[in-house]
């Protein structure tokens, strides 16, 4: 389990260093569970629905799971309107999405976390 | 015999009294700077369409006080200087409308009642309590002493009261907004959206664009000169009131965007009520200001724009489009008129 703290400035050169930070924690790991805590972010703006899904793209490359924490009323609000609420959990704190197994996660998420990988051979 | 009428917006002396109640969950009127029956409603908004009922009932003399734009004592004296401007020059009878709800009273019907009454004054109920309409005799205002407001309760003893059983719908916030707006689109009401019908619930004002890849499904209404951009979903409920812009792929279901108002692509917004940046929510019950978000603007936000609109409300002022006048050539809400642009 992975806790990282959102940052709460958008500029092009903090996303760049997030994204950076974030590929080199989970270079080595496969299917982390990353937490965001969001509690410093007052409002997510569109640069940082931009991040969100740059750091759900690295997550998924390693068949993870990304949950929220921590979102302001406004940060929800944000989410629900770019549909991104659908594609992650959030929880009131990082306490709850940590605490949290597999089983409450959205339906989506929980039933992608299930499925088997498949044999290699049968990929192949 | 000479009708006049003085309309009284925002915080009216109904609204202190509770006259006007809501059985819905309020949401304040911050969503936008103007009171909700400012709000453009599929097209226009509740006070142009009592003024226009006003005016078919041959009420031709029409004062609008805004209660927002000052203070409470100020607000007293305005709508106090309107009705008696009014009986000072020849009006006969008034109607003093504290525009809280949507009412498709028949005001020839209330005059008739009240003429055979012989009452002073006659104030107008329904099943819910006063709907914030009373009509009164000017002589009955004529001699009245400073605080026209008291006088008028003092009043209530000699007054007769017009049951009335037609459509009212009272209107304190967003959520009550909403609701019109479905009742509207439903045909529930006299109410139509303005625009032309061109599918079964499609409404669509004049010169509104909707890309060929868009969706619209009714009932819903796109506005005069609004933008509906490719691969958008224009759900059922939906109001795109004029000026408006939606981005692409952004689909709207049950909500009301208001005018002059962008709205980013890749959106879905529903049960809820956009202005500018502002967006109530009803199923959250919460207001939320996202100007930085990015995800909404105005359309009118660069300034050549507001100029050329504060500009062209100033040449506005005294066109007979406004339907605005009181008999002394005085009037005392055309300040108001100019100032905030409530007819733009």
């Amino acid at each position: 389990m992975i806790v990282k703290e959102f940052p709460d400035r958008f500029d092009g050169a903090a996303c760049r260093s997030f994204l950076r930070q974030l590929g080199a924690t989970l270079a080595e790991l496969y299917r982390p569970v990353v937490v965001f805590d969001l509690s410093r972010v007052q409002q997510l703006t569109s640069r940082g629905v931009d991040l969100l899904l740059a750091c759900l793209g690295i997550v998924a490359e390693r068949d993870g799971e990304l949950r929220l924490a921590g979102a302001s009323p406004e940060t929800s609000l944000v989410l629900e309107l770019t549909q991104l609420g659908a594609l992650l959990a959030a929880y009131d704190s990082v306490e709850d999405a940590i605490s949290k197994d597999s089983g409450n996660l959205s339906d989506a998420a929980a039933q992608a976390r299930l499925m088997p990988p498949l044999p290699l051979a049968e990929a192949a | 015999m000479e009708l006049g009428s003085v309309i009284i917006v925002g915080r009216t002396p109904a609204t202190r009294s509770s006259s006007v109640r809501s059985n819905t969950p309020k949401l304040s009127q911050k969503v936008s700077r103007l009171p909700v029956v400012c709000w453009d409603l599929l097209g226009q908004s509740v006070l142009r369409r009592m003024i226009d009922r006003l005016h078919r009932n041959g009420v031709q003399l029409i004062s609008v006080v805004d209660s927002y734009a000052c203070n409470g004592a100020q607000q007293q004296e305005l709508w106090e200087k309107a009705v008696m401007d009014y009986t000072r020059n020849g009006v006969h009878q008034i109607f003093l409308l504290e525009l809280g709800a949507y009412a498709e009273l028949e005001f020839q019907d209330l005059l008739s009642f009240h003429r055979e009454n012989h009452h002073l004054v006659t104030n107008v109920t329904d099943h819910q309590g006063p709907v914030g309409v009373t009509l009164m005799q000017a002589k009955a205002v004529a001699d009245a002493p400073a605080n026209l407001g008291n006088h008028l309760s003092a009043l209530a003893s000699c007054s007769a009261t017009y049951e009335f059983s037609g459509f009212v719908h009272r209107l304190s916030g967003a959520a009550d907004y909403r609701q019109l707006v479905q009742y509207v689109l439903g045909g529930l009401c006299e109410a139509k959206p303005i625009g032309r019908e061109v599918d079964s619930g499609v409404w669509l004002g004049d010169r509104a664009k909707i890309h060929p890849s868009a969706r619209v499904l009714g009932p819903c209404f796109v506005g005069s000169k609004a933008k509906v951009r490719a691969g958008s979903v224009i759900g059922p409920g939906a109001a795109i009131e004029r000026g408006t812009e939606i981005d692409c792929g952004t689909v709207i279901e049950g909500a009301s965007i208001l005018p002059r108002t962008y709205v980013a692509p890749g959106l879905r917004i529903a049960n809820s009520v956009v202005d500018g940046t502002r967006v109530a929510h009803l199923g959250r019950k919460t207001e939320f200001e996202l100007a930085e978000s990015g995800l909404f603007a105005s359309t009118e936000s660069r300034a050549s724009q507001r100029l050329l609109g504060t500009v062209s409300s100033l040449f506005a002022f005294g066109n007979p489009g406004l339907d605005l006048s009181t008999s002394s050539g005085a009037p005392v809400s055309l300040h108001y008129v100019r100032g905030n642009t409530f007819f733009e």
